[in-house]
């Protein structure tokens, strides 16, 4: 390459890059200038529109614009629009009722409705989104419709708004997207879904044995979500279902919903060959008001999966006083694993705290037991707990038992 | 032919050698930037309808644990802990892993969390130094911290992989304050795609001249002194135009040490992260992909550009030097240890296309870069180059520095608007003329240094001193008054 040609390429890429920079600089600028004007003008706006958007929401009568009078140019509708969009999602019943036919006369509805259909899946969210929103029952059949949409997205967003505007037909249609493949899609859908209440119980369980295999999991744990007593029937006739995760899954289920009636099958649960069903059964068992189940819960802290005793040591944990009883049961016991176990729980629990105390406050009686417990503590080498309360305890005399008891078993071990 | 004509001729050669590397390099910059450019406006349309609060509300996200590696960071620590408490997200856990510091870390967090000693049992997934003890707050019932012999940041990330309950953890600088929303957005990726992601990284931006109240960054400004605005700028450049470009491509090669989620599975199956390197983040980016791509196993790594994270810069060219030179260093390690993927097809766009890059600019570049300043000016003092050709030879590098930075700033500017003064987009265009003359140079020398301490095999983490966040907040009420 010539110099001249050097020279040349040189001086083009400058006047590439030149041009370029230009570009960028300008738009930088222009962006920033453009949007501070638009900010500053809606801000001044909004505080014009707001009362009077105020005044028709809590009016009696008359329609919106009376209270806002038209035409509005682009920058206002958008105002407008953002405004009413703000306040609908705090409302509910004629006020909510009152916005939503606002959108209708301001033709936002149709605006957005249009967007449905546009190319551009970003639109079609974008469309979605506001009528969700917005609350028209008119939209339900195109969102029905956008719930066949190719982009998950869509359909997640088709779902949402589906949820939010409600009604027989919306269930419907969220349960029929259960069967949607795309996982991300499914999720975001039985969460929707969990979210409509009472609404969706009874069309779930009837749908329910019509659903592939691949929505039962997701559709057993909205059951769990919605927290109805309706819903314990079906969840406990699944605990023997054949498939492994649907009977976790609804072991958990039955913990979330928290009715004593599901006990003995979640006991009974505790026997099954899967340990993810174990696990569930024990961890669900817990958080059930009542003592049922502290002797099971005891025996599966000698389970063979370590998750399976972990959570029966924290469901014996969450039980309470029971529970603790329990738990300083099996600190004796010839399971070491269970043993070690029972003492963390007991000490997170918070039990050694007033144990200590006893030591040096309590009746003889309970000295010697507190003495008795915490010595278990010390057979058992979790001296940790007992070393720092002998550092760090407020109470000399409280430091000074503790040292003694560490003392001599220290002298013992030598 | 005497020596003066073959010395000319290697002159000249260099020269073009310089002048071909040169467009090179800018040309793969610029194509980074309008794919991130691209990217930046696909992730605005796709987020612009939020449904964070939906990810808040419900059952099924993620948890996380959030994993705090703390080595003498007395100052911040607390503040640290305190922002994260107040985090956006349904179900995490804290664990701070006080990784044998020689202040008083751990002394801070016992009075002010009124800590307990606890033991715990759990499973030791990952090798590490000796831990000497756990505590637990009954205040806070999501925070746990780990007393442990000290063994490096590598070392205590990994007990806190051991320790985490939850499937995702997150990494975390103890100097760093996230955003409240940062998880939410951070675990997307991991919602939409549960299989395939194992790694998501956030942009980490500078905390220095922000007011920080109550361990959350309440005030957005720049720095007042050109040094810590460079590396603003800098930032900018390397994440809204680097990473989400490389991102985009399936080749991000790293997520920073300061904010990052995990998959916990997949990194315990690399060996957790290797205290071999100096730069553990990197290095354990680059195991993940070398694994996977080797099981030929789908996966992605992605850099999500909303979720932030502030964290103090460098204030003195003494710690740029020593930051910059730990990181050129371990980036040289990793490649070195990882070289069987380099040119290898089987590991894809990462062997054939990042690692490359990373080999031929990233490590060559600042030889290049350096004697490029001497050979050009050299041969326009022997006559070898005419003046005209030297002075467009020097627009062109100056302009092509200041472009790509204008235009990460343009991709600032679109997007997230953190810098809302004019005041402060006009320093950051200044800066992002300035740095051409001086600081890009001694960068350049800096990576030449850790190049020459790599070939030596010197190992130091070149501690980067903390001011702290009160401190943050003196230095912008100190800024504010000089700006009145």
């Amino acid at each position: 390459m010539t110099p001249a040609t050097l020279a040349l390429t040189v001086r083009w890429a400058i006047a590439v890059l030149g041009g370029l920079f230009c570009v960028v600089l300008v738009v930088t600028l222009g962006h920033k200038l453009i949007v501070q004007i638009r900010s500053g003008y809606e801000r001044r706006q909004r505080a014009v529109f707001l009362p009077r958007i105020q005044a028709y929401v809590n009016g009696d009568n008359g329609r919106f614009a009376e209270y806002v009078p038209g035409p509005l140019g682009r920058w206002d509708r958008r105002v407008v629009l953002w405004t009413l969009l703000e306040q609908i999602r705090y409302v509910r019943g004629r006020v909510q009722e009152r916005i939503s036919a606002a959108f209708e006369d301001l033709g936002f509805v149709e605006e957005e409705l249009g967007k449905l259909s546009n190319k551009r899946w970003t639109r079609r969210v974008e469309g979605a989104e506001k009528l969700g929103r917005m609350m028209s029952r008119r939209p339900l059949p195109e969102l029905t419709r956008l719930m066949q949409d190719p982009v998950p997205e869509v359909r997640i967003r088709a779902a949402k708004a589906l949820g939010a505007i409600g009604g027989l037909e919306a269930v419907e249609s969220l349960l029929g997207a259960l069967r949607d493949t795309n996982r991300w899609s499914a999720l975001r859908i039985s969460d929707i879904l969990g979210t409509l209440g009472e609404a969706a119980v009874g069309p779930l369980i009837r749908e329910f044995p019509r659903l592939p295999t691949l929505a039962r999991v997701p559709a057993i744990d909205i059951l769990g979500r919605l927290r109805s007593p309706s819903a314990v029937p079906l969840l406990v006739s699944l605990l023997s279902d054949p498939q492994e995760d649907a009977r976790a899954r609804a072991a958990h289920s039955l913990g979330v919903i928290g009715d004593p009636r599901a006990a003995p099958d979640l006991v009974a649960a505790l026997g099954d060959p899967a340990w993810p069903v174990r696990a569930m059964a024990a961890k669900a068992l817990g958080v059930l008001p009542g003592a049922e189940g502290i002797a099971a819960l005891q025996t599966a802290l000698a389970d063979r999966e370590w998750w399976v005793r972990s959570n029966a040591a924290e469901a014996l944990r969450l039980k309470g006083e029971p529970g603790y009883r329990a738990l300083i049961a099996l600190l004796d016991g010839r399971d070491v694993y269970a043993a070690q176990k029972a003492a963390s729980m007991l000490q997170e629990a918070g039990v050694f705290d007033g144990v200590v105390t006893q030591l040096v406050e309590g009746s003889p009686r309970e000295r010697t037991a507190a003495g008795k417990l915490l010595g278990k503590l010390v057979l058992l080498q979790r001296t940790d707990l007992l070393a720092d309360v002998a550092r760090r305890h407020a109470d000399a005399r409280v430091r000074d038992a503790i040292s003694r008891m560490l003392d001599t078993s220290h002298a013992a071990e030598a | 032919m005497n020596w003066e004509v073959w010395v000319s001729r290697a002159i000249e050669a260099f020269n073009g050698f310089v002048l071909a590397y040169f467009l090179a390099l800018n040309l793969s910059y610029i194509g980074l930037f309008f794919i991130s450019l691209r990217e930046v406006l696909t992730f605005l349309r796709r987020t612009f309808f939020s449904d964070y609060q939906q990810i808040l509300r419900s059952d099924m996200t993620l948890p996380i644990t959030l994993i705090v590696a703390a080595r003498n960071e007395e100052k911040t620590i607390v503040d640290t802990v305190r922002s994260l408490q107040m985090l956006n997200y349904p179900e995490f856990e804290i664990v701070v892993v006080n990784d044998g510091s020689k202040d008083a870390t751990l002394e801070r967090m016992l009075s002010a969390y009124d800590l307990r000693r606890v033991d715990r049992v759990y499973k030791r997934s990952l090798p590490t130094r000796a831990v000497r003890g756990l505590y637990a707050s009954p205040l806070v019932p999501n925070l746990t911290v780990v007393d442990k012999e000290g063994g490096g940041k590598s070392d205590a990330l990994n007990c806190g992989i051991n320790l985490s309950k939850y499937p995702l953890f997150c990494s975390l600088d103890a100097d760093s304050i996230i955003e409240d929303d940062a998880l939410l957005k951070a675990v997307k990726p991991f919602m939409e795609h549960p299989e395939e992601t194992v790694a998501v990284g956030g942009i980490v931006r500078c905390a220095n001249g922000c007011t920080v109240t109550e361990g959350r960054v309440t005030r957005i400004a720049l720095p007042r002194r050109f040094l810590p605005v460079f590396q603003v700028v800098e930032y900018l450049r390397a994440f809204l135009s680097g990473r989400l470009g490389w991102s985009a491509l399936h080749g991000l090669l790293l997520i920073s040490g300061a904010f990052g989620v995990y998959r916990k599975s997949a990194v315990v199956e690399v060996g957790g992260y290797d205290s071999s390197t100096d730069t553990e983040d990197l290095e354990l980016v680059l195991a993940l992909h070398h694994v996977a791509r080797a099981a030929k196993r789908r996966y992605r790594i992605v850099f999500v550009p909303d979720p932030v994270c502030w964290t103090e810069v460098p204030t003195t060219w003494q710690m740029l030097r020593r930051q910059r030179n730990r990181w050129h260093r371990g980036m040289l390690q990793s490649l070195s240890r990882h070289r069987r993927m380099l040119f290898n097809p089987r590991f894809g766009v990462i062997g054939m296309v990042v690692l490359p890059y990373f080999l031929v600019f990233e490590t060559m570049g600042p030889f290049v870069e350096t004697l490029g300043y001497v050979s050009v000016p050299l041969a326009w003092v022997l006559g070898l180059l005419n003046t005209q050709f030297f002075l467009l030879f020097f627009v062109l590098a100056v302009a092509c520095g200041v472009f790509l930075s204008v235009a990460a700033i343009l991709l600032e500017e679109i997007s997230y608007r953190r810098y809302p003064s004019w005041e402060d987009l006009w320093k950051l265009l200044s800066c992002a003329v300035l740095e051409n003359f001086g600081f890009r140079q001694l960068l350049a020398l800096f990576k030449i240094q850790a190049f020459w301490e790599f070939l030596r095999g010197l190992r130091r983490w070149g501690r980067l001193e903390r001011i702290g966040f009160e401190k943050a907040v003196g230095e912008a009420r100190v800024s504010a008054e000089l700006r009145r």
